[in-house]
This record gives C-alpha cells, sequence and structure tokens, in this order.
C-alpha cells in the first residue's frame, strides 16, 4: 500500500492500530459503565494517538512514531485507518479521549496562526477535551439553519454568544470547543468561534443515551457569553471562506473516518460471531461471509474517498464539495452495516446473547449512534441524490476511465 | 404448579428496581412507555405471571417484579409450567434494560428433579389461547408494532419541524418515500401477525419489525438515541421480544 500524505506507510499504521485496538477491547466495558473512567486510561497507546491526532508536529514534545516518521493524523487516509482499526477495539473509548478531534479541523482550517498557536499549546499543556457545535435542537446539524447568535457587544469589543446546542459529543465535559453562531442573516452570516467553558453563561448537561455513552452526547447552552475579537476563528479570511464553509469543510473531511469506524465495528462483530459459532453452517455462514465481503468492499471505497479529499486539500483548493456524494455513500453504508451486523449477530448468537453476552450488548446499542452522527442518514441519501442527478454518483467503474455515463 | 403457590410464595430475592435515570435531562413524554405496556400484557396474560423464554430468561416490568410469579418454558417443544417455588429467579443487574425501566431475571431450576412430568409440572394455568406462548408472544410482537406506529407519527412531526433550504423535510420526496416505506412495512406485519399459526411465524415477523423500527428511529436522528424517550424504549422492546420471540438460539 502508498504512503498517506504525510509519509506514514498506511499498511505499517493498519497493522499498528489492529495491536493497539486489542488494549481498547479490554477498557471498553469500563468506559461503557462509566465514561469519565477514561481519565484512568490516558496512558493507553491508542488513547494517546487521539489526543496527538492532528495536533502540528512543532507541538509534539513526543509524537507517535510509525516506521520512524511521525504520526500527525493530518490526512483524511490516516484518520480513516486509524478510525476503522481502533473502533473495532471499542469506539467509545476513542469518543470518550481528550484531544482536538473536529474542533481541531475546524481550527486547522480557519485559524490563524496565533489563534491555532493558542489551542494547540493548551492541548498539549495538559489533557484536554474539545467540543465542536454545530447541532442545535430544532435544526440538527443544518449549518444554514442554525439559531445561535452572536451579537456584538455593547462595548463593541468583541461579541455576545447566545443559544444552545444539543448531541454535542463531550461538550459537558470539555475545556473549549468551536461553536458555530449566526452573526447576520444569509450564508456568509455564520461564524465559528473558539469557546472555553469555564466562561460565565455556558451551561453544559450530559444527555443519557442508549449507548455508544463514551461520546457523551450533550447539551450546552451560551447565555451572552463574551467573546473577545480575537477568538472569531478566520478572522484573517474573507466571510466567504470561514465561517458556513469552514463547518462544511470540517464535516466532510470527519465523515469517511466516522463511516471507518462503523466498518470497524462490523468487522469486530464479524470476528465475534466467528468466533462464539465456530462452526457455522446454512445461511448464517453464507450471511457472515457476505457480511465480510461487503466490509472489506466499502473499506476500499472509504479509503479510495478519503485518498481523494487529500488529493483535493494537496491541491490548495481544499474544495472537497464536489466529492460530497461519494463522501455520503461511504459514510451511509458504513454505518449501515455494522448496524446490519450487530442484528444478524444477536440472531445468530441467540435470544439471550444480548443479556448474557456484555460486548455485543454494548456493540448492538453502540451501533445506532453511527446513523446520525456526521449528519443525519436521511440527508446523506439526498446528498447521494444530488449527485446522481448531477452525474457525480456513482462513480465510474475502475478501470473504465473516461466511460461515458 | 401446586394450587395457592401464588400466596404462599415468599418473597423473590430480587434488589429494588432501579430508579430510571435520565428523566431529568432531555426527559421525555413519551420516555419509559414500553415498560408500561409491558406491564399491560402481563395484565392481559393472567395477572403477574412470568412466562420463561426457552433460554431460562424473562424481561418485564420493574414495578410488577416483586409479585411476579414464575412459569417456565425449560426447553423448546412442550410447554412446561414450572412451580416458583421450584426455581430461582435471579436479577441479572443488566442495567441497560433497567434505564428502560425494565428488569432481566435468569430463572433456573432449584431442583435437579424439575423434568417434565407430573412431579414437575402442575395444572396449566387458564389463559385464553389454546397456545400460550403463541398468544404471548403475539401480544408481546403486536407491542413492538404499536410502539413504532407511535414512532412513526414523531417521526412524521418531526420531519415537518426540520427545515433544509427553508423546506421543510417532510415536504422532500425521499423522507415521504421513507415514511411510506416504513407505514407500508407495519401495515403488512400486523396483517400478518393476525394470521400468525405459530410462534415462529410471530418470530419472523418481529424481526421485521425491528427492521421497521430501525428505519423510522433513523428519521428521528440524534433525539432518537437518547435514553429517555423512544430510542430508549425501542431498545427495551427488542430486548424483551429478543428473549421471547427469537429463534435465533433455537436454531
Amino acid at each position: 500500500m502508498t504512503g498517506g500524505p504525510t509519509g506514514v506507510d498506511v499498511a505499517e499504521l493498519d497493522g499498528r492500530c489492529r495491536e493497539m485496538a486489542r488494549e481498547l477491547r479490554a477498557v471498553a466495558l469500563d468506559i461503557d459503565a462509566d465514561p469519565d473512567a477514561i481519565r484512568r486510561y490516558l496512558h493507553l497507546e491508542a488513547v494517546r494517538m487521539q489526543r496527538l491526532t492532528l495536533v502540528p508536529e512543532r507541538y509534539q514534545d513526543r509524537p507517535l512514531a510509525v516506521t520512524g516518521r511521525p504520526y500527525l493524523g493530518m490526512s483524511c487516509l490516516e484518520r480513516t485507518v486509524t478510525q476503522q482499526r481502533l473502533a473495532y477495539g471499542d469506539p467509545g473509548t476513542i469518543l470518550a479521549s481528550p484531544g482536538p478531534s473536529l474542533s481541531g479541523v475546524a481550527v486547522l482550517t480557519l485559524g490563524d496562526p496565533a489563534q491555532q498557536d493558542e489551542y494547540f499549546r493548551r492541548l498539549m499543556g495538559a489533557p484536554t477535551w474539545t467540543f465542536f457545535g454545530l447541532t442545535e435542537p430544532a435544526k440538527g446539524s443544518a449549518a444554514m439553519e442554525l439559531q445561535t447568535r452572536l451579537e456584538p457587544a455593547a462595548a463593541g469589543d468583541g461579541w455576545l454568544l447566545s443559544g444552545t446546542k444539543r448531541y454535542v459529543g463531550n461538550a459537558a465535559r470539555a475545556q473549549l470547543g468551536v461553536v458555530f453562531a449566526r452573526r447576520a442573516p444569509g450564508p456568509i452570516g455564520v461564524e465559528a468561534v473558539l469557546v472555553d467553558t469555564d466562561a460565565p453563561g455556558v451551561t453544559a448537561r450530559l444527555l443519557p443515551t442508549v449507548g455508544l455513552r463514551g461520546a457523551r452526547l450533550s447539551e450546552i447552552t451560551f447565555d451572552r457569553v463574551r467573546i473577545a475579537p480575537d477568538r472569531l476563528l478566520g478572522r484573517h479570511l474573507r466571510p466567504t471562506r470561514r465561517g458556513l464553509l469552514g463547518a462544511v469543510q470540517t464535516l466532510l473531511r470527519f465523515r469517511p473516518g466516522l463511516g471507518a469506524m462503523g466498518l470497524g465495528v462490523a468487522e469486530a462483530l464479524c470476528d465475534h460471531i466467528g468466533a462464539q459459532r465456530p462452526g457455522l453452517r446454512g445461511w448464517p455462514a453464507l450471511t457472515l461471509q457476505s457480511l465480510r465481503e461487503r466490509v472489506a468492499a466499502l473499506t476500499r471505497m472509504t479509503r479510495d474517498v478519503a485518498a481523494r479529499v487529500d488529493a483535493e486539500v494537496d491541491t490548495g483548493r481544499a474544495d472537497v464539495m464536489r466529492l460530497t456524494a461519494r463522501i455520503s455513500a461511504v459514510k451511509l453504508r458504513s454505518v449501515r452495516i455494522a448496524e446490519e451486523a450487530s442484528l444478524f449477530a444477536a440472531d445468530v448468537l441467540g435470544s439471550a446473547s444480548l443479556v448474557e453476552d456484555p460486548w455485543l450488548d454494548k456493540t448492538f446499542r453502540d451501533v445506532r449512534a453511527f446513523e446520525f452522527m456526521e449528519g443525519a442518514g436521511v440527508l446523506h441519501q439526498m446528498a447521494v441524490f444530488s449527485g446522481v442527478l448531477k452525474g457525480q454518483y456513482p462513480p465510474e467503474p475502475a478501470g473504465r476511465p473516461g466511460a461515458a455515463r | 404448579m401446586d394450587a395457592g403457590v401464588k400466596s404462599r410464595a415468599e418473597p423473590l430475592p430480587l434488589t429494588a428496581p432501579a430508579p430510571v435515570d435520565g428523566r431529568s435531562a432531555g426527559a421525555d413524554p413519551d420516555g419509559g412507555r414500553w415498560a408500561g405496556m409491558v406491564r399491560e400484557i402481563h395484565r392481559r396474560h393472567g395477572g403477574r405471571r412470568l412466562l420463561v423464554s426457552a433460554s431460562a430468561h424473562a424481561a418485564c416490568a420493574a414495578a410488577d417484579l416483586a409479585a411476579v410469579e414464575v412459569f417456565g418454558l425449560p426447553g423448546a417443544g412442550a410447554v412446561h409450567w414450572v412451580s416458583r417455588r421450584r426455581c430461582v429467579v435471579t436479577d441479572l443487574d443488566h442495567r441497560p434494560a433497567t434505564r428502560s425501566g425494565l428488569t432481566i431475571v435468569r430463572v433456573t431450576q432449584r431442583w435437579p428433579s424439575m423434568e417434565p412430568g407430573p412431579a414437575a409440572a402442575g395444572p396449566v394455568p387458564p389463559l385464553a389461547a389454546p397456545d400460550p406462548r403463541l398468544s404471548w408472544a403475539a401480544d408481546l410482537c403486536r407491542g413492538h408494532l404499536d410502539l413504532v406506529r407511535g414512532l412513526l407519527d414523531r417521526a412524521v412531526d418531526h420531519l415537518n419541524s426540520r427545515t433544509l433550504d427553508g423546506t421543510p423535510l417532510l415536504a422532500r420526496q425521499h423522507p415521504q418515500a421513507l415514511i411510506a416505506d416504513a407505514a407500508m412495512d407495519l401495515a403488512e406485519a400486523a396483517e400478518c401477525l393476525a394470521a400468525a399459526a405459530n410462534v415462529a411465524q410471530v418470530a419472523d415477523i418481529h424481526r421485521r419489525a425491528v427492521t421497521a423500527g430501525r428505519s423510522v428511529i433513523r428519521l428521528l436522528g440524534a433525539s432518537g438515541f437518547v435514553q429517555a424517550g423512544p430510542g430508549g424504549d425501542l431498545y427495551a422492546a427488542e430486548l424483551t421480544c429478543r428473549l421471547y420471540l427469537d429463534a435465533g438460539a433455537d436454531r
């Protein structure tokens, strides 16, 4: 396999993460019972990897090395590989880990040098949890629809942030994050700001969920929270290149990784079934084989899309919009196969398996979350439909370059 | 089963039901609905009785647990009614179910002599249907379908309140098609259930009900994943019905 954009060997990274997944599996049930227990597992290599992913090398004293090169997770392909393999161990522990995550992409995409410097120095100073505040109670993750407001402060010095974000991972445990808010009507009226959760006017609470408790979905409310002028991300950019565009591009660059998590869990479920029922025959055996083949195919497709996202970034245009349909398709199909595998596992392993097999029960509950994370399934279906109309989807079959649609 | 067992029964060695968490955070008026439905199904089947699945597990609404009387189905095939006095009922402390207001118990026979036969099996309690397993299974499956039907109504409201590019999602053809598909799945499943002649058929219908439920809950986005709401109920319903209906263990 070819090397990633930063030179890390992808095959080596893949194998390394498979090893790390074992330690995640060992703590998975602990994190499900109490996601705050993540503080006991900060020493795990996989957790450390999450903490360092997306942190530029100049801020890292001791980067993770893969075949002698520092792993920074800057490329979509690298993150797709790591998220898939680590999710095989436990997706909840990945999501409960400290680190930049989605907010880091936003800061890297939109932040000026001073903003990036402050953000990453802080994250490297101590284990720090972050959040990405986009989704709202009545509007979901539709960035154009958001209602959180950014109003000029009375003194004319900065802004006042008001509104509520819901279903935001880690917000109730985070120290800082990125919040998208509307400064003015229209698509260029959306801004992204850095917010400290200990600022006056910020309140947050955990939302108990059916599964994937490590994600610590939260509701966070801002009541006239003061935002200093230097906390506006992308202040050095034209309004058309920041705010909404930053939200959309951040999500697009993260979605293949989220889909890959679904693939990792689907593979884990297949292996679990194989281990529990080694003598499987008949239609269950055929179904299991079919699931494995589809997971392998989706893995190839997801990594191909991720590499294309990276190629766009490398051109300097960072225009991943034209890949929207393909990104949505691999994300949706990958998370759906995880759910399908969980239902199949519960069928094959028997009526009491959800009661007697805690890992299966946890995974059975977890996989439903992937559906709405990084955009609800129905929106992805519409994105794929739009791609069909534009002739962007389905992609040309391999080996038929230039074939007419 | 010995006559009068219910009145002589000693208290079951079970812990008190844990409070349903999440009621204060993200509370949902529809949350915990499944536990109420299970309680009602128990009532309909002769009161506080607990039928045990072939794998000797059972689910019931937590509030009723201390008073239930256990009947067992130790193996696939013939119905075996086992006195609670001859069984040990253990609360499995299954937290995800507890959060939905249910308790999952394991039922084991107290004595090895508990083989089917006159000494162990008492008179079949008076239940309405000729095969109590079928009646019980059908009621559980019907409950699941009712739950999904409620979710469908909720999804319609949800999509009507969400806009994309200024248009309610419900006004778009794709969500409309998803709603229609789910509604047709439910109607077809209900029709099949009405004609089901055995538990295996009910189990097959239940699998389709699960698929329909998953299709509908997706339409609710993240709000369908909050414990104290429809997502928690759907999980609890799937868990309960799998214990009783899923033929997987017997394949």
